[in-house]
């Protein structure tokens, strides 16, 4: 187990590295600078070369990325370029707005998808099984913005019953109103319950069946004992890491539904950064999104070897 | 012992797949309009795709079956024109993700050990990456071409199918008759062109077309987010994009592409579930009869 900690953790951090270097790298490398796109076609060279020295462009690579490490060990993320407003401020304000939909979501995802798999698992091939097997089937397929777009049709704009845009909304205003969360938190948990359930739901099935389970059986063990002490155990050890993949689909698709119905969160000011071209803020995002997902792996993994040690994960 | 032999059997012949197993057409046809529509539609629709004429975002009538867009362009001509960038970009993302993963996995299951550390500690860096943030991030620093998208939608899967490919090389049975070929004197194209290809042939397909819907929805999601292809493209994602303001006064320019892509995710997905679901069945049958 120390051994497996070990290495896991240790890939962790060359995986944060990694983005460190590969963020900075993207951003500042590559031809064309910041300092070219805020001053567009209109600029004369000489303003061009003003503002490279203001922004601190000029100088070489390497020293600009120990001084964008320093600033990031003490918490500095920079300011905007568009804004001129510090970029922790920025990501402050919207984190709020992220996990009023992200949160909601996953305590949905966390409390109905080892319910429904574990419920179809059990009766596999029921009526009921099958419906929510082609249910999960088609909302898994379905891209997050189309089933966005097709719930704002018909919920919001055809029945008339749930507001379908947050457009200029910040946390308060959101907190008032809490009708503006339902469709995007349903969207964004529709896609990874689906996944999880019928995860859960193939192992329940299987390990239901398994050797194991009769052996107990056999001993004269309650049926309610075996699953809950024996088949869901190893049911949920891979579902760990699928949960894990789970929480990082949050933020990707938090970016979409974001995107959708307008709202000003994590998602939507990485999109207008990116649109912007706004370096420090790109690189902010791209920092706090990947390291993110590397951490909510590292845990998924580890509860999932800790779960189910002989399954070497494979993920 | 009976007793488990009858659990086996009992899971094995459920009547949920029994009934399902029987018809892989409702998937088919799911499948079929959209790869029929991106297929054969630029030829219907004329050579060109249509430009702005008519007044923007009509409902359907007389002259456009399906109403215009934002800009004014037919949407039956636009659906039918946009299908082929959606179809070729995926393809062409799995295509590259294949050519770089495949040798890499083989590279990963060959006899050092050494080489094999390597290849996969520094595929496993790359995993945990989301692939629409990296999308995000080229798009930000000006790789806004669509070739960019593909390439590196292709090359975050990467990671995935070398790994496949390395277990299923390194499966007890397939590394045993590696071994005996070897021995028997047998070169190291004839090994993995014609032994390993074989074998992997089955386990890759499965891979690669549960892959399709993966990169499908990752490029889908970029296009619709304005990363890759041009506004004016008539790419199912780009189309929904654009008319999405319009959804109330015009929903056939939202919904026509939208059910389109569905169908075409839809489909994919049935088809491959059907796929595993025939490998697992198929599985466990030849483990139990080798042991």
């Amino acid at each position: 187990m120390r051994g497996y900690v070990l290495r896991r953790t240790l890939l962790a951090v060359v995986q944060c590295l990694v983005v460190l270097v590969a963020v900075f790298a993207v951003g500042s490398l590559l031809p064309g600078d910041t300092a070219d796109v805020l001053r567009g076609e209109l600029g004369t060279p000489e303003q061009v070369a003003a503002l490279r020295s203001r922004l601190g462009l000029d100088e070489p690579a390497w020293p600009r990325f120990v001084h964008w490490l320093g600033g990031l060990a003490t918490g500095d993320l920079g300011t905007s370029l568009t804004t001129g407003v510090p970029v922790g401020d920025d990501l402050g304000r919207r984190v709020g707005v992220t996990l009023l939909l992200g949160v909601p979501a996953l305590l949905l995802v966390t409390l109905l998808a080892p319910l429904l798999g574990t419920v179809c698992g059990l009766r596999e091939g029921s009526r009921a099984d099958r419906a929510m097997n082609a249910t999960a089937v088609l909302l898994h397929a379905v891209p997050e913005f189309v089933l966005a777009l097709l719930l704002v049709a018909s919920v919001s704009l055809a029945a008339g019953l749930l507001p379908a845009t947050a457009i200029g909304m910040d946390t308060g205003a959101l907190l008032a109103q809490p009708s503006v969360l339902v469709l995007p938190v349903v969207v964004l948990t529709a896609r990874h319950l689906c996944d999880l359930a019928r995860q859960i739901r193939v192992s329940v099935a299987a390990e239901r069946h398994g050797p194991v389970a009769e052996h107990l059986r056999l001993l004269g063990l309650r049926e309610r004992t075996v699953v809950l002490r024996h088949v869901l155990p190893n049911a949920l050890g891979p579902a760990a890491q699928q949960y894990a993949r789970c929480v990082e689909g949050l933020l990707g698709g938090a970016v979409l539904v974001e995107a959708v119905f307008g709202f000003r969160g994590l998602g939507g000011g990485f999109v207008e950064a990116v649109e912007n071209r706004d370096l420090p803020e790109v690189q902010a995002y791209a920092l706090l999104f990947t390291g993110t997902a590397v951490v909510v792996n590292l845990l998924g993994d580890l509860v999932a070897y800790r779960l189910a040690p002989r399954r070497e994960v494979s993920a | 012992m009976s007793g488990r032999d009858g659990g086996v059997g009992r899971a094995a012949a459920t009547p949920a797949r029994r009934t399902r197993g029987r018809h892989p057409w409702v998937a088919l046809l799911l499948l079929a309009v959209p790869v029929c529509a991106a297929v054969v539609g630029p030829w219907v629709a004329g050579d060109t795709a249509p430009g702005a004429g008519a007044l923007p975002s009509q409902p359907p009538g007389a002259g456009h079956p399906l109403g215009t867009d934002v800009l004014g362009r037919d949407v039956l001509a636009l659906v039918l024109h946009g299908g082929a960038s959606v179809l070729a970009s995926a393809l062409g993302a799995l295509l590259i993700g294949a050519a770089a993963g495949v040798p890499l996995g083989l590279l990963a299951a060959g006899p050092r050990r050494g080489v094999d550390e390597a290849v996969m500690r520094t595929l496993d860096i790359l995993l945990a990456f989301p692939g629409l943030l990296v999308l995000l991030t080229l798009a930000a620093t000006g790789h806004r071409d669509p070739y960019w998208l593909v390439a590196v939608a292709g090359l975050l899967q990467v990671p995935a199918v070398a790994r496949l490919v390395r277990g299923a090389a390194l499966a007890p049975g397939t590394r045993t008759a590696v071994e005996a070929l070897r021995m028997q004197g047998h070169g190291w194209a004839y090994i993995h062109l014609r032994h390993l290809a074989r074998q992997l042939a089955a386990p890759l397909a499965t891979d690669l077309a549960g892959r399709f819907a993966v990169v499908l929805y990752l490029l889908a999601s970029a296009n619709f987010l304005g990363l890759g292809l041009p506004d004016s493209s008539p790419d199912w994602a780009v189309l929904i994009e654009r008319n999405s303001d319009a959804l109330f006064t015009q929903p056939a320019a939202v919904l026509a592409p939208a059910g389109l892509l569905t169908a075409l995710c839809v489909g994919g997905n049935l088809l491959v579930d059907r796929a595993l679901r025939r490998r697992r069945v198929r599985e466990p049958a030849q483990q139990r009869g080798s042991r």
